[in-house]
């Protein structure tokens, strides 16, 4: 299981190294998405670090689903291939390796998106770093959620739209929770709560990720 | 023990009936050939026998497995399929293709550079497979089979995209996976000779 | 006997609803301060009831025990879909009259109310379900896929809900059944609400039963076609 799980990963990443999409198609689009949405909201006002964690989990749960409508679209992936059903590999092996893989390239986007934040919402180094490990567990749960449902929507020819329309709603208390936490941070509040709920979704999530997986591929 | 056997089957895609009513069994392992013209069915009945579809009706046995959700999975774990994709990357190269597929399916990865070898690609190990020409990719897909040696080998058009030298290839891959014991089961719609063939069906309208 | 009580089950609905229409417009006393407004209660929370914990539990206990081996059969995703379609219509009654009795309570037709919000949520999950089924044509994994969204959609239900109870509210208590377990409605009051609740559960289960009765007939026909496409199919070998 492990080794299936380090070959996926290692082949995801060695894709991404060769086409650069990540670095020169996503991660340009949360940075112009994050000052569009500043923009939008009227983010030079007073009340910037209100509407600024917000903003920036809109970007980066618009940047997963980017990610995950890629990795499962027919173009750029063969997993819907007969040859690659062939290959019967373990579904919970593929489950965790997909999610690790795409975890951190997607952290790779949040660094960047997290960074601008702080200069476009007057976000302190400090409380960045000290919302930092919410900002990952976040990350994770988006990537633990997402990939299960893009394992859902995917099949050729499918609408780009279903996607968002089944996922975003189990998105909700995942992004309220992000928001919540990354907002006590610039504002130097607690909000302990939040905690016990990302990590829940990312154990019930995972948990049935590793379970699903499989099963829905073979359907 | 008997192959496969397929006693009326019914599979359906997108509510058209691909194969309505078909019945086949193959007895011992050896080499087979589907025969029959476009939207025939051929496809249809390789992706039956290698389980990657389920049936709406009839009854269907293959390498001893009933085609329910088990069934097809362990069928999918002992069989071999050549389509027209290829469970390759576009990004990776051929050697990094076969080494993840060895991986994921737990293949000895000592048999890339017999099976390169058999299929003249051992000079584009280390070619990017978007790269490759149609016929190196089938090449590809053949080396792969070559490594796994399955106990059911489904090649679809194995021949197409491949010339003289491919398709004399197929033939002596072919005849080496049934002189091992497994069973191969082939589509064309062209007049291919085969050194060796043990049955042979015609689809027409999907049976 | 069974036939009797489906064809009963049609004019007993009618009949609750017209019921609880009566008691609550005319019998039932003003409130002190929300006026009329305040027999929306007759209305709203039962709508609530039936849209969130009725219809769409039973299509997630359909969609569960269809997932089951054994006890799958092609009815129970056929319930499954209708419940989940009643829970739809249900939502978002309940979203338009929330809004009616909170334009004179708030002050505005939307507030960014923890209730108000995951129930909007609940509705797009639903709608979600519908959408991802509708998008296949084959019936079998229609069936199985949308049984897996259903289920994990679920999971989540609760968490939705917690979420933003968390996150805000602004929302008026329970009426009947607060943490204390003491009822807040009284009399005539409490009898129409109780009656609201029945009316509006029965009117989920005549929905869903006709609803079911059309997937079926459908479900036939296309049964019927594919039997005749078999033999078009078959003609086509020259056979």
């Amino acid at each position: 299981m492990w080794s299936t799980i380090a070959a996926i990963i290692r082949v995801q990443w060695r894709v991404e190294m060769r086409q650069r999409v990540l670095l020169w198609q996503v991660a340009p689009f949360a940075v112009m998405a994050l000052v569009i949405t500043g923009l939008a909201a009227n983010a030079r006002s007073v009340t910037r670090t209100d509407v600024g964690p917000g903003l920036v989990y809109v970007v980066l749960v618009f940047t997963t689903l980017l990610l995950i409508g890629r990795l499962f679209s027919a173009e750029s992936s063969s997993l819907s291939s007969p040859s690659f059903t062939m290959l019967a590999i373990d579904g919970s092996a593929a489950y965790l390796g997909t999610v690790i893989a795409l975890a951190v390239e997607l952290l790779v986007v949040t660094g960047v998106v997290v960074a601008i934040s702080g200069l476009l919402f007057h976000f302190s180094a400090l409380s960045l770093l000290v919302a930092a490990p919410s900002i990952v567990v976040t990350i994770i749960d988006l990537t633990t959620l997402g990939v299960l449902f893009g394992a859902l929507a995917a099949r050729p020819g499918q609408s780009a739209a279903l996607l968002p329309l089944i996922a975003l709603p189990s998105f909700t208390p995942v992004i309220i929770a992000g928001e919540r936490l990354l907002t006590a941070a610039v504002t130097h509040h607690g909000a302990g709560q939040w905690w016990g709920l990302l990590i829940l979704m990312s154990a019930v999530y995972g948990g049935i990720g590793v379970l699903l997986y499989g099963v829905i591929g073979e359907l | 023990m008997t192959v496969a056997r397929l006693t009326d089957v019914v599979v359906t895609r997108d509510a058209f009936p691909v194969l309505a009513g078909l019945s086949w069994t193959i007895e011992h392992p050896g080499a087979y050939v589907v025969r029959g013209g476009n939207g025939s069915g051929k496809t249809s009945l390789l992706r039956v026998l290698a389980g990657l579809d389920a049936i709406a009706s009839g009854d269907a046995q293959v390498l001893g497995h009933p085609l329910n959700a088990t069934g097809r999975r362990e069928v999918r774990r002992r069989s071999g399929w050549l389509g027209h994709d290829a469970p390759f990357h576009d990004a990776l190269t051929v050697a990094e293709n076969l080494s993840f597929a060895s991986t994921v399916t737990r293949v000895p990865r000592e048999r890339m550079a017999d099976a390169l070898d058999q299929v003249e690609l051992t000079s584009r190990s280390a070619t990017v497979a978007s790269r490759l020409s149609a016929g190196q990719r089938r090449r590809l897909g053949i080396a792969w089979l070559i490594m796994r040696r399955p106990e059911l080998w489904l090649l679809d058009e194995p021949h197409a995209a491949l010339d003289d030298a491919g398709r004399q290839l197929v033939d002596d891959v072919v005849a080496r996976a049934v002189a091992g014991g497994a069973t191969v089961v082939l589509t064309t719609h062209q007049d291919v000779v085969l050194s060796r063939v043990d049955g042979e069906i015609v689809v027409r309208g999907g049976r | 006997m069974k036939n009797l009580w489906w064809r009963a089950l049609g004019p007993v609905t009618l009949i609750s609803l017209l019921l609880t229409g009566w008691l609550g417009l005319w019998v039932t006393p003003r409130a002190q301060q929300q006026g009329d407004f305040a027999r929306l209660v007759y209305l709203h929370p039962a709508e609530a009831w039936v849209g969130i914990y009725v219809s769409f539990g039973t299509a997630v206990i359909a969609s569960g025990l269809y997932l089951w081996p054994r006890t799958r059969r092609a009815s129970l995703d056929l319930v499954a879909a209708s419940a989940m379609e009643v829970s739809v219509v249900f939502l978002v009654l309940t979203l338009i009259t929330g809004a009616i009795w909170g334009r004179p309570t708030w002050g505005v037709w939307w507030a960014w109310d923890a209730r108000l919000t995951s129930t909007a949520v609940m509705a797009v999950l639903a709608l979600g379900y519908l959408a991802y089924r509708y998008s296949f044509d084959d019936p079998m994994r229609r069936a199985q896929r949308s049984a897996i969204l259903a289920l994990i959609s679920a999971v989540n239900v609760p968490i939705i809900h917690f979420s933003v109870v968390w996150w805000k509210t602004l929302h008026q208590g329970a009426t009947v059944l607060t943490p204390g377990a003491s009822i807040k409605i009284h009399g005539i009051m409490a009898w129409t609400m109780l009656l609201s609740f029945i009316a509006f559960t029965l009117c989920f289960v005549w929905m869903t039963r006709v609803r079911y009765l059309i997937a079926r007939q459908a479900q036939e026909d296309s049964r019927t076609r594919l039997t005749s496409a078999i033999a078009a199919r078959q003609s086509e070998g020259g056979v």
